[in-house]
């Protein structure tokens, strides 16, 4: 699923608030059943909701290693090689970058740690924010291309918050288009892209 | 057992007059303009030195008294004091020039206290202005040329030659505190409604848009801390003349700058009410204590004044987390004088 | 044969540093200064003061009872103070002054108890060393000067392993960089937060604790000793553990060894006698703020620090 929207129109504070690092003041989240509105947010992980920040998404002064160490604690030595083994396959540069400091790494390959310290939280469902950000075209373009892997690979629920629209919708199978706070569409991504207006205004499409 | 009233209420009164003028001087910069000063004993003791060290050096000149004005201080001053209840006007004229010479020597250490103000983050300015509290006294107890060490000095007893001996001096004495204080209140109040007033309000709110509608912070702070300084020295050296010595080891953090940093607290940050009430509260609770020191400190076998430190650190921390913003609560007032019909622009 | 004021400066130093480290330790986790620190160090010099004077037994049994209750009494000031005030929003500074508070609420107990033990027990418990408690071991040393060395490399070799090598120390680290993050990866950041400050009291407490073994204590240290305290922790930087600990030894360093070599020097050069700029030595904590502010704001250990 795919949030699209103007700057400031709400799209990372909606995914904030879902893991509980922004305050709700009305209404609730229910989650696979559940209300979990006023639970702290290191449970809402430990039940499978995961937020991947745009940026300070990992811990720059430990390792990748100590990075991944912590994100899988409560695994086993079997779930834990499982789940490298997923990383490895979408990620094979980590592999060489393991004992290196975060800080050292490069915008695209601290993405790449980002979204793997999710994945070995066994997600149930993805929150992405913004991953492609302050990240040149190309390398952008590889970041969509995993996340339709990781779809594919871990049948992991996504939910992606995006600036680029155009890319995001058209990897996507349900769309949302956010302005000041509210929601203005949702439904399928094609309409989205079809609908001249809407893509004029919000989205500086075709313009 | 007698309750001796009368005593109980001045004993108050003459306590609750000095601390709330030092609160009322630490409610300018920190209530109003928002500059966590951890260390206002500085210009307060800054006054009180002031007194300690100069109109009696002046009088002991113009009297030519014999002697060392720190070796011979006692039998100097007892000289000094004798002259000066046969001319009440002498008194009146070193009291008020010494008040002047104060509030200056507090206005000043107030200002020097600003400048790091400007380039410090809260937390390093809190722990800053605090080690630099102490160091004005730590030179007094040390260098006993100013203010007699660790034995201090007795200061010349104006209060004595203007107001008269008798039973009724700490009478007399708790109006003329009084009256200073509720001076400064007025001050307060009226200044915290002025242009200056939101000015400082306008810098604790929101700094970065005072300094982008083109206001300089640093002259703004530096007002603030001189003013409250100027108050803080003057209410010390007061403070001395009423006790009618200096004694440089008893003007210490915890007395001086962080009761009646937690007064304010209590009371309420910004507002002249607040600032009344902590006073208060505190003066009050301590005294009723003592007056029973005896059976409570019997019946708890300690002494009891720790009880009241006790409480009175219990009530803040339950203030604080219950209403942080004290019990009077300083309304919200717009940075800028609304305009009515027919006025002028007003300055903010 | 040690000179004895070696001996004064490294067990000093010693205690400073633990204390800074200590303050260190709760200001990177929670980013407030704890007022408390110094009362914590009275915490300790009272247990101390109770086991070997009115109860008569080995004084160093007093340190790991000192550890935990200064731990009990910090997990009750995070528990009951801090972590109220910060749920509900308190700025910075008025959770610092929630930390005056509830120093002022320990000050007034440690003095009640104090005055308790002169009121029961008529001993005198204030202006008082118990040097002469402690075990002599020949050459002019006492058995604080060993301890003193030892518990200090102790404390930092188990928070060296604790921070490198355990999964709840490496949950620390993250927790100091990056709150949110962590919160998101499943880590519990109060509960990391709240041993922090056990660590932190107890190790302040266990310090102080070895304190009267080697000089006169009073209530008073508990805020005359703060200003040292949070001076060695700003010359250490405030942003790493270890960094804190120097800065604190470096602070006791300059404020015994220097300060008293410099009075020898200096007196026949001014005519004042030693014994009086000694006095001064209780302005080394404001030099030593206001130079680092200056020159180096991030203290020593500032400047190693990657971001």
């Amino acid at each position: 699923m795919t949030i699209v929207g103007p700057n400031g129109s709400g799209k990372s504070t909606f995914l904030k608030a879902i893991m509980g690092l922004a305050s709700v003041s009305s209404g609730k989240i229910l989650f696979e059943g559940d209300d979990i509105t006023k639970l702290p947010p290191y449970k809402r992980s430990r039940k499978g909701l995961v937020y991947v920040a745009q940026t300070d998404n990992a811990f720059k002064t430990l390792t990748v290693e100590e990075n991944f160490k912590l994100s899988s604690y409560d695994l086993s030595e079997d779930e834990y090689k499982e789940r490298m083994e997923i990383i490895f396959t979408l990620f094979t540069q980590i592999k060489d970058i393991l004992k290196r400091k975060v800080y050292q790494l490069s915008g695209g390959q601290r993405q790449m740690v980002a979204v793997s310290l999710a994945l070995l939280r066994k997600p149930k469902i993805l929150l992405l924010d913004e991953p492609t950000a302050q990240l040149a075209p190309k390398i952008a373009n590889e970041i969509f291309k995993k996340i339709v892997e990781i779809r594919d690979l871990t049948e992991v629920g996504i939910v992606l918050v995006e600036q680029n629209a155009k890319k995001a919708l058209e990897i996507a199978d349900n769309a949302y288009l956010f302005t000041s706070g509210r929601v203005l569409f949702k439904g399928k991504p094609s309409e989205l892209l079809s609908n001249p207006e809407l893509g004029k205004i919000f989205l500086g499409l075709g313009v | 057992m007698t309750v001796d009233i009368p005593s109980l209420i001045l004993a108050i009164i003459l306590d609750f007059s000095v601390y709330l003028m030092v609160v009322i001087s630490l409610n300018i910069e920190t209530g109003l303009t928002g500059v966590p000063n951890f260390g206002r004993v500085l210009a307060y003791a800054g006054g009180a030195f002031v007194t300690g060290a100069i109109p009696g050096r002046i009088l002991q000149l113009v009297y030519g008294v014999q002697g060392d004005y720190i070796l011979n201080n006692p039998s100097v001053i007892a000289e000094i004091n004798y002259k000066l209840l046969q001319q009440p006007l002498m008194a009146l004229a070193v009291l008020i020039l010494t008040l002047i010479l104060a509030g200056a020597v507090g206005a000043a250490l107030g200002y020097i206290s600003s400048y790091p103000a400007l380039r410090l983050r809260e937390d390093y300015l809190g722990i800053l202005l605090l080690i630099a509290g102490t160091s004005l006294v730590v030179i007094g107890i040390t260098y006993p040329p100013m203010v007699g060490g660790t034995v201090g000095v007795q200061v010349p007893a104006v209060f004595n030659a203007l107001l008269g001996r008798g039973p009724s001096l700490y009478y007399k004495i708790s109006i003329v505190l009084l009256s200073f204080s509720l001076a400064m209140l007025l001050l307060f109040h009226l200044m915290s409604n002025s242009p200056m007033g939101r000015a400082f309000r306008a810098v604790r709110e929101n700094e970065d848009l005072v300094g982008v509608l083109g206001r300089d912070i640093g002259v703004i702070r530096g007002k603030a801390m001189a003013l409250g300084g100027f108050l803080a020295g003057v209410a010390g050296s007061l403070y001395a003349f009423y006790i009618g010595s200096v004694f440089a080891a008893a003007f210490d953090n915890l007395t001086w700058s962080f009761n009646p940093y937690l007064m304010l607290v209590l009371g309420g940050a910004g507002t002249s009410l607040g600032a009344v009430l902590g006073a208060l509260v505190y003066s009050t609770l301590y005294h009723v204590i003592d007056l029973y020191k005896q059976p409570i400190s019997h019946y708890l076998h300690f002494d009891a004044v720790w009880l009241q430190y006790m409480i009175f650190g219990l009530i803040l921390t339950l203030i604080l987390i219950t209403r942080p913003q004290g019990v009077v609560v300083e309304k919200a007032k717009p940075l800028v004088k609304p305009r009515s019909k027919g006025e002028g622009k007003s300055s903010s | 044969m040690i000179d004895p004021l070696i001996i004064n400066t490294i067990i000093y130093s010693s205690i400073l540093g633990l204390s800074s480290l200590s303050l260190t330790l709760t200001y990177l986790t929670t980013k407030v200064p704890n007022f408390a620190q110094g009362v914590f160090l009275l915490l300790g010099s009272y247990v101390t003061f109770t086991v070997a004077e009115v109860l008569n037994q080995n004084p160093y049994l007093s340190l790991p009872i000192a550890f935990l209750l200064g731990g009990a009494v910090a997990l009750i000031q995070y528990y009951g103070v801090l972590l109220p005030l910060s749920t509900r929003g308190g700025s910075l500074v008025t959770q610092m002054v929630a930390t005056l508070a509830f120093s002022i609420l320990l000050y007034g107990g440690l003095n009640a108890y104090a005055s308790y033990l002169d009121y029961v027990y008529k001993v005198q418990s204030r202006d008082v060393t118990l040097g002469f408690l402690d075990y002599n071991l020949g050459g002019g040393i006492r058995a604080v000067f060993l301890v003193s060395i030892v518990l200090a490399a102790a404390f930092i070799l188990s928070l060296y392993l604790f921070l490198n090598r355990t999964r709840l120390g490496i949950s620390v680290r993250a927790t100091v960089e990056n709150p949110s993050l962590a919160e998101s990866i499943g880590i519990n950041t109060k509960l990391v937060k709240a041993i922090s400050w056990f660590l932190s009291g107890g190790m302040a407490s266990a310090a102080g604790s070895l304190y009267p073994l080697q000089f006169v204590f009073s209530p008073t240290l508990a805020y005359s000793i703060l200003l040292s305290v949070f001076a060695g922790s700003v010359l250490g930087g405030l942003m790493s553990l270890f960094g804190g600990f120097i800065g604190g030894f470096i602070e006791g360093f300059i404020e015994k060894y220097v300060v008293t070599e410099l009075s020898i020097y200096l007196s026949p050069v001014i005519g004042v006698s030693p014994f009086v700029i000694n006095q001064y030595s209780t302005l080394v904590p404001l030099i030593v703020v206001a130079a680092v502010l200056l020159i180096a704001p991030n203290g020593i250990m500032g400047a190693r620090v990657r971001r």
